[in-house]
């Protein structure tokens, strides 16, 4: 701090902070002179003043300051009488200080001129104006063969004044990380994170050097962020995570349910302690979650490891009746149009030769009289054929033609008018998927039984897996889990009323689904285990889907746990449950009615903050944002960075 | 031309500036640093010569106090020469032919002599008129003759001894030197001795202080007398001018002879006025020291105060009756109750009035008789008891009075007093 009652008008006569010279004597022993120096940096105090003539006497004019009027008084001459050794006046530190600055920059500005002008490529000619070497791969970035500054500077090259404005402004470097780099979101927004794709102008936008500073050397980490980067931007400041941090946002981490339904609770507590199954049940966490694996996820033994052993028998339990020979009210068809698809049944023919033989031996029966139609069949038509084939299951008078006409179909070329019909309800290919597997012999065969309003009677005793058929049913049984044709025909059930429209078929479509996604009944027991989640789209068409996978589709990228290290503290057995707490009263199940993924009743506890702070803390382990937290949305390059190229300057820019 | 090359030069134009600037500043620092040596010498020999000035002037109180003596001491008049114009210059040495004491320039000798007609012992003062001289003292006096011109006045008495009876070998008592009107020789400010007739002797004694301690301050002696007859010291005067540049000698004839010539002789006709002064002088800024007829000291006094001098400046020897006392400023206000004076002796109740310069003046002009010598409160011989009152001194008496009495010659009342007298 500069004391600035020195320069007060009391006391120092010339002290200023402006002036360019102080006393010499102030500089050698603390006591400045009365008069101080003068303007040309020569000594002001040879004498204490300057006397003034009037009427023939120089009378003194030495300020108060220095004592007032001098005893000795002036001299006859007019000069003082108090007259001292002139000092060397010093030049202040404020001259001093200018000057330097004033030299550094021309120096500089001199090296910079020079080194610029002595390479004709404009490249550093001299070691000092290297910024340093670039880190990892950049290093690596190259046009034609030399150091590619252009990659990154877009000013490099050019002008000496776009060159100096970039020095200032920064201009250059932003936009071309992005050549390379992409994320989830835009690259200028804080954390690439957008709010329904909306930005907020009032957050600002960031850039990549922010953060990122290059010329660091070769093994510098420029991705690394610090805690106090991230407090720069962040108005909630906290010291650290296990002083003041904020807590978990409950349920942590159970935002969102699983995709597969695995009621925790209901397992260990009731199935695997249940004599009938408890052999098949796992000792301990280790038996389903694969904790040797253990990373940001733990991933499962899988179902047929995990789940097979009880649940195998309701997979292929489960049939599915795709078409069914209803109760019709009365006759639609030719006999001979049946016939001639189909043949003669052997009573049929026996029939006939009856009726041959009775008519040579001269038994003429008047010409035929229709027979009164009975119905053979009393069941119900199917829900997937009432949706195929746009019939009512309760309309007996209004399903029988179409019915019969299909079977009839059906008759000349097998399953093909049922893969067309299920075309106008999904895409050919899908439609195919449906039926995959299904023999034409099979359809033509069932179809021709009940076209002559007759039951089938299956070869085999046992019905096989896969496709097959009963007395009145066309059937399809699960060959084991994941089966495909199951899957593409619960893939259809799930997706067909957001496809269909048209009051009548969206409502059979709705009922179809509910059949496929009915937890007890349901074909193949699929929705047993896989929910049925709402994935609507933001254009506003009601959407759900299955879920097949174990892992859910999105995962939270920009923050991040680790298990793998967790794991090895204590042990597997105990290690799950010291943060996954059991929560047998949490209504799970109920959590799966609904289609919305985020309303969920996770098994298990929230994890508290707490427990991560017993480790995590300033006397423990690492507890930095960047431990937990990314700073980007789904990093990732957007080609193939061996094979980029930036393209020379000028080639292509002059148009030839 | 090549844009690249211009930069180029041009930054190294810069460099090579900069490089030369550094240059310079290290030649600089060298430069600025034997300035500061020197200005370091300068003041060390300027603090020396202040120790060497103190050091001398401890010497010459030491020397003083050691060789001073108290009371009267034998002195023989071993030497008298003629200067012409009735004034004779006497040497005189200390009849124990012991070391004599350094003195200021300016002082007096207070002789006390005895004559066979004389009722007592009669006191004057006259002024050394040479340097100091570890061996002898002079004073040069000159013989005071009636005064044609009025009817009461005499001759001196004591200068018509000294000039009848004081012979080579005469012994006469002598007080050690004394006196305010003495220059200081250790201190160097310029000066102007203004003489009037045997008024020179005072300066004389200054000038040849002057000269004898090699100082070359600035010295201007005005001496006006009436002619060439008058003009004693006439050749030793000028072989100090023409010796010394630092000395300035302005002789001034009143009424000179018809064998005085300009420019050989003396330089003015007339008087030493201020006029004079005014255009001998480049200013007024020196120490003037005056000795002369009362006529000429008040004039020059009052000239120079006119010019700006400060009353401090103005030195004048203050001897004689009607020479220049330090009057009462104008300025004081007469209180509505004069004090009384009251000589008791005389039976006289005086109011007093304000602007006699002492109560010996105020005494003599209402007829009373006091016996004075030097008039400047240094011989004792206007002492008188005081019975009651108090006095206030005008200037510091040369020995203080016992206790009871005052010296009248230098004194004013303070309230109402009654004096012996």
């Amino acid at each position: 701090m500069i004391d600035f009652s020195k320069f007060r008008y009391f006391a120092s006569a010339y002290e200023r902070p402006s002036f360019k010279y102080r006393c010499g004597r102030m500089a050698r022993w603390g006591k400045a002179c009365a008069r101080g120096p003068d303007i040309s940096g020569s000594c002001g105090g040879v004498t204490e003043c300057t006397p003034l003539f009037r009427d023939g006497r120089h009378y003194c004019r030495r300020p108060k300051r220095a004592g007032g009027d001098c005893f000795d008084g002036p001299l006859p001459d007019g000069a003082c009488s108090q007259s001292h050794p002139p000092c060397a006046p010093r030049r202040t530190l404020r001259v001093w200080r200018g000057r330097a600055a004033l030299a550094a920059i021309f120096i500089v500005i001199s090296l910079i001129a020079i080194s610029m002008s002595s390479r004709p490529d404009g490249v550093a000619g001299l070691a000092f104006v290297d910024p340093g070497p670039l880190s990892g791969h950049h290093a690596n970035l190259s046009v034609e063969g030399s150091v590619a500054c252009t990659v990154c500077h877009a000013a490099a090259g050019a002008s000496a004044d776009t060159w100096l404005a970039s020095v200032v402004t920064h201009a250059d470097m932003d936009g071309q990380c992005t050549d390379c780099h992409v994320f989830g979101g835009p690259s200028n927004i804080a954390h690439n994170r957008t709010l329904f794709g909306v930005t907020r102008p009032d957050l600002g936008e960031t850039t990549c050097r922010s953060c990122h500073k290059e010329h660091k050397g070769a093994e510098a980490d420029i991705s690394k962020l610090t805690d106090a980067q991230c407090n720069t931007c962040h108005l909630t400041r906290f010291d650290s995570f296990s002083r003041n941090h904020a807590d978990f946002v409950k349920p942590f981490p159970y935002r969102k349910r699983n995709n597969i339904i695995f009621d925790h609770a209901s397992h260990i507590g009731k199935h695997f302690s249940d004599p009938k199954t408890a052999a098949d049940a796992p000792a301990n966490c280790n038996g389903c979650h694969l904790t040797e694996q253990a990373a940001r996820y733990v991933p499962v033994v899988g179902y047929q490891e995990a789940c097979s052993a009880c649940h195998e028998d309701q997979v292929i339990g489960r049939e599915m009746a795709v078409l069914r020979f209803p109760e019709f009210d009365q006759n639609y068809l030719e006999e001979s149009e049946i016939l001639d698809a189909c043949g003669l049944t052997p009573q049929q023919a026996a029939d006939l030769f009856e009726r041959l033989r009775a008519f040579e031996e001269g038994d003429r029966p008047d010409p035929r009289e229709p027979e009164e139609y009975f119905a053979y069949s009393l069941e119900q038509a199917t829900v997937i054929g009432s949706l195929l084939t746009g019939i009512d299951i309760d309309d007996v008078a209004g399903q029988s033609e179409p019915l019969q006409r299909l079977f009839l179909a059906m008759t000349r070329s097998g399953q093909d008018p049922l893969v067309e019909l299920a075309a106008t309800r999904t895409t050919t290919a899908g439609a195919r998927q449906l039926f995959a597997g299904l023999s034409p012999e099979l359809a033509r065969q069932t179809a021709c039984q009940w076209a002559r309003n007759v039951e089938y009677v299956r070869p085999d005793a046992e019905r096989p897996r896969g496709w097959g058929a009963d007395e009145f049913s066309l059937l399809y049984r699960a060959i084991g889990h994941a089966d495909p044709v199951m899957k593409s025909w619960m893939d259809f059930a799930a997706a067909a009323p957001g496809r269909i429209t048209g009051e009548e078929d969206h409502q059979r479509a709705l009922a179809m689904r509910t059949l496929f996604a009915d937890r007890k009944t349901g074909p193949g027991a699929c929705a047993k285990c896989h929910s049925l989640e709402d994935v609507s789209t933001s254009d506003g068409v009601e959407q759900l889907a299955f879920k097949w996978s174990y892992y859910r589709d999105e995962q939270r990228s920009q923050k991040f746990f680790n298990h793998q290290p967790h794991l090895g503290l204590s042990g597997p057995e105990i290690a799950c449950e010291s943060c996954h707490r059991l929560n047998a009263d949490a209504d799970y199940a109920g959590s799966f009615e609904d289609f919305d993924p985020t309303l969920f009743v996770s098994n298990f506890g929230s994890v508290e903050r707490a427990t991560c702070v017993d480790c995590h803390n300033e006397t423990g382990v690492r507890q930095d944002c960047t431990l937990c937290h990314r700073y980007h949305e789904d990093p990732k390059f957007n080609k193939p960075v061996t094979r980029y190229m930036v393209k020379p300057k000028g080639e292509g820019d002059d148009g030839s | 031309m090549d844009p690249d090359f211009l930069v180029s030069v041009t930054a190294i134009l810069f460099l090579s500036l900069i490089s030369v600037w550094v240059l310079w500043l290290g030649v600089d620092a060298l430069r600025s640093r034997a300035i500061a040596r020197r200005s370091v010498e300068a003041e060390h020999g300027f603090l020396q010569a202040r120790v060497a000035q103190i050091m001398a002037q401890k010497d010459f109180e030491k020397e003083k106090k050691e060789l001073s003596w108290n009371g009267y001491r034998k002195f023989e008049v071993t030497e008298r020469r003629d200067e012409g114009g009735n004034i004779t210059s006497f040497i005189l040495r200390p009849h124990d032919k012991k070391k004599l004491p350094p003195f200021h320039p300016g002082q007096y000798l207070t002789f006390s002599l005895t004559a066979g007609d004389w009722p007592k012992p009669m006191i004057r003062c006259y002024s050394l008129s040479n340097c100091h001289q570890p061996d002898c003292y002079r004073v040069s006096i000159k013989r005071i003759d009636k005064n044609p011109a009025i009817a009461q006045s005499h001759d001196g008495r004591v200068s018509n001894h000294f000039h009848q009876k004081i012979q080579p070998g005469a012994i006469i008592d002598v007080k050690a030197p004394s006196g305010q009107f003495f220059l200081d020789i250790t201190k160097s400010p310029p000066i102007v001795l203004i003489a009037g007739g045997v008024g020179l002797t005072p300066l004389l004694s200054m000038l040849n202080a002057v000269v004898a301690t090699g100082s070359k301050r600035e010295v201007w002696l005005f001496y006006g007398v009436r002619d060439g007859s008058h003009h004693i010291m006439r050749e030793h005067l000028a072989q100090l001018a023409l010796e010394n540049e630092n000395i300035n000698l302005r002789v001034c004839y009143s009424s000179p002879r018809t064998d005085d010539v300009r420019g050989r002789d003396y330089h003015h006709h007339g008087r030493v006025t201020i006029d004079l002064l005014r255009a001998e002088l480049p200013s007024s800024n020196y120490r003037y020291f005056i000795c002369g007829p009362a006529d000429m000291m008040k004039q020059a006094t009052a000239g120079l105060k006119a010019w700006g001098v400060p009353e401090n400046h103005i030195n004048y020897e203050a001897f004689g009756a009607a020479t220049v006392k330090n009057v009462a400023s104008p300025g004081v206000v007469k209180p509505d109750r004069a004090m009384k004076i009251e000589f008791a002796r005389s039976g006289k109740v005086l109011d007093w009035d304000y602007q006699s310069e002492s109560l010996l003046d105020f005494a003599e002009n209402h007829g009373i008789l006091i016996e004075s010598g030097c008039r400047a409160g240094n011989c004792g011989t206007c002492l008188t008891a005081v019975k009651s009152g108090d006095v206030e001194y005008v200037t510091e008496p040369g020995e203080q009075p016992e206790s009871g009495s005052c010296l009248t010659c230098i004194s004013v009342p303070k309230a109402d007093l009654k004096l012996d007298a």
